[in-house]
């Protein structure tokens, strides 16, 4: 392949392929009791919106190869309840399966930190299911450390 | 080893609620994190609940001797992905001197009834992550892991 992947912010013409590419958030296992289309419904009802009213402090960067989108990282801008500091969250990643393992989630979150950077954020949050363990040693290896963990119990 | 008395708190338990909660941040915090932002936190929680005790919030306190030697603040919530009904526990607290009384694993009991009482099946909680004490107990009471949130300074 000889052309490069290109990094970008998003526009209206995405809104399909995002739209598509979302189901690739909730292929995985689900925790008991998440319902995958629910969950879908909702992912890309924020993608839309994200698209289609670009607002301050909301950002969708898409990954694009050879005119196709391939990936795309979601990212808000939220107040840290601790120091009530800026930070960047990183709402949702997703690659296509075809072009996983080729660092374009890596390349995303880099321009995601990038970005953060621009808005004088001092932090990346995120979150990720905790049997999600690829995922995990993702953001391990990108320099993200684990700091909080949710817990739930059936009654 | 003697069972504590669980029972809702009183406005006139808010002195030493306040006192066992400085216990909350005593564990090796997440780098970056300070010990008094995190004391102000918990600390603020507990006195909106002594001032405005809000509905469908409970906060219970474990009494041994005449004494409190525990807490633990509960609140409604929905679910963010689901819409689910759930409560949430906030904050558990037990006094240095009485940790591994079984007073933590009392006090979570209680909050259970609570929220079956009010027709809630599911209870969430919050642990730091390096705070393997607490962890440990919550797996034992049957918690699952569910979200484990990162944190990366740019």
């Amino acid at each position: 392949m000889g052309d490069e992947v290109i990094y970008r912010a998003t526009s209206t013409e995405d809104l399909d392929a995002v739209l598509m590419l979302a189901e690739r958030t909730v292929e995985r296992d689900l925790p008991v009791g998440l319902d995958r289309n629910h969950l879908l419904t909702l992912a890309q009802r924020e993608l839309r919106e994200c698209i289609e009213r670009p607002r301050e402090g909301r950002h969708l960067l898409v990954a694009e190869f050879d005119g196709e989108v391939v990936g795309f990282a979601l990212l808000l801008q939220r107040l840290d309840v601790f120091q009530g500091t800026t930070v960047v969250h990183l709402h949702g990643l997703a690659v296509a399966e075809v072009f996983s393992g080729r660092g374009i989630g890596s390349r995303l979150i880099a321009e995601g930190e990038a970005l953060a950077r621009r808005e004088g954020a001092t932090e990346m949050t995120l979150n990720v299911f905790s049997d999600n363990s690829r995922a995990r040693r993702l953001y391990s290896h990108l320099g993200f450390g684990e700091e909080l963990v949710k817990y739930r119990k059936p009654i | 080893m003697q069972a504590a008395t669980i029972r809702a708190a009183t406005g006139a338990d808010q002195t030493t609620v306040l006192m066992l909660a400085e216990r909350l941040a005593e564990f090796e915090l997440p780098p970056g994190r300070q010990r008094e932002q995190l004391i102000e936190l918990d600390a603020r929680l507990l006195r909106d609940w002594f001032a405005e005790q809000p509905e469908g919030g409970r906060l219970l306190v474990a009494e041994r001797d005449a004494a409190v030697v525990g807490f633990a603040l509960l609140s409604r919530r929905v679910d963010q992905i689901d819409g689910e009904r759930l409560m949430h526990l906030q904050a558990l607290a037990v006094a240095a001197e009485c940790a591994g009384h079984g007073i933590g694993r009392q006090l979570i009991a209680a909050c259970e009834d609570i929220s079956r009482d009010v027709g809630v099946s599911v209870l969430t909680l919050n642990a730091f992550s390096n705070n393997g004490g607490a962890r440990r107990l919550y797996q034992h009471l049957g918690f699952d892991e569910e979200l484990i949130s990162y944190r990366k300074r740019l």
